[in-house]
């Protein structure tokens, strides 16, 4: 494929729409064509600006805490901090584990003493 | 300030397991990325569980974030948007969309109204290069590049949905890019 072949399918890329067979043929070129690379790139900056034509909407405040949670709760770094070097509110992933577990046992206990 | 601009990054420290860094991160893009969500999915119950996703993508996996291809925030908004495309796509082997028409057009409509409303001093410049380029362009290209990226829609899909030769979408997006790239190379 010729540079500008290539071009032409980093454009449509940049937008998720160039196929599978095109994107491939894009990716081995760009891997020994720094031109053809920086043309990628290019298109993908100004696609990412398109995000930039809308108006910034707020999430809702309480989905910050959600979300906050939820990455603790997932795995990811292995020893996650504060910069303070205290250990954050939801804990380390070996801590929250213990917490929710020792949760349960007071819900199922809970439980059954309802049951009784 | 415009979280599109350049700005210290942080995701190395994120990589590093530092929460306040990823509490940071969220404060600074999570407006932007939800505004995504809700143009892809138009609706905010499903944008919401988006971004949560998004967020913790972020968190798992900043460690494989390379600045050397691109910037923080074109690394957020491509998994922002490959989660909204993905449950977009999700949905609509579920149930016909009918709203498909009005949403279409609301990216510049909304340009235009704004750039008429009293809250156009608060729009970055930026953001105000990228919707006067896409006002710029004939309407036919941004339509096409609005249902690639906002909708997700491959290249036939588009063809199909605009009742065009599949040629003639290719075209359309490539000059449509090539415009926009030309135009807002100041910015990157």
């Amino acid at each position: 494929m010729t540079h500008d072949e290539i071009e032409a399918i980093a454009a449509l890329d940049a937008l998720g729409a160039a196929t599978p067979e095109e994107a491939r043929a894009m990716s081995a070129h760009v891997a020994s064509c720094d031109s053809c690379r920086r043309a990628r790139d290019e298109y993908a900056e100004a696609a990412t600006m398109l995000v930039t034509s809308l108006d910034p909407v707020p999430p809702p405040a309480t989905l910050r805490e959600r979300i906050r949670n939820a990455a603790v709760a997932a795995a990811g770094p292995a020893a996650f901090r504060r910069r303070d070097g205290g250990v954050p509110a939801g804990g380390t992933p070996a801590l929250r584990f213990l917490v929710i577990r020792s949760e349960l046992h007071v819900d199922c206990t809970q439980n059954h003493q309802r049951a009784r | 300030m415009d979280p599109t601009t350049k700005s210290s990054a942080l995701l190395p420290d994120i990589a590093r397991g530092d929460v306040a860094a990823f509490e940071q991160l969220y404060d600074r893009y999570s407006s932007t990325l939800y505004a995504l969500l809700i143009r892809i999915l138009a609706n905010a119950d499903d944008a919401q569980e988006a971004l949560q996703e998004t967020f913790v993508k972020a968190w798992t996996s900043a460690k494989m974030f390379d600045a050397l291809r691109g910037s923080e925030v074109a690394w957020l908004i491509s998994i922002a948007r490959s989660r909204g495309i993905d449950r977009l796509r999700a949905r609509r082997i579920r149930v016909d969309r009918e709203d498909e028409a009005g949403r279409e057009i609301s990216t510049v409509s909304g340009f235009v109204d704004r750039s008429n409303g009293a809250d156009k001093a608060i729009q970055s410049e930026q953001s105000y290069a990228v919707r006067g380029a896409l006002a710029e362009l004939p309407e036919a290209q941004r339509r096409a590049l609005e249902l690639a990226y906002f909708e997700g829609l491959s290249q036939s899909e588009i063809a199909e949905r605009l009742s065009q030769p599949l040629g003639t979408v290719k075209t359309r997006m490539q000059l449509g890019m090539k415009k926009l790239r030309d135009r807002l190379a100041e910015y990157r």
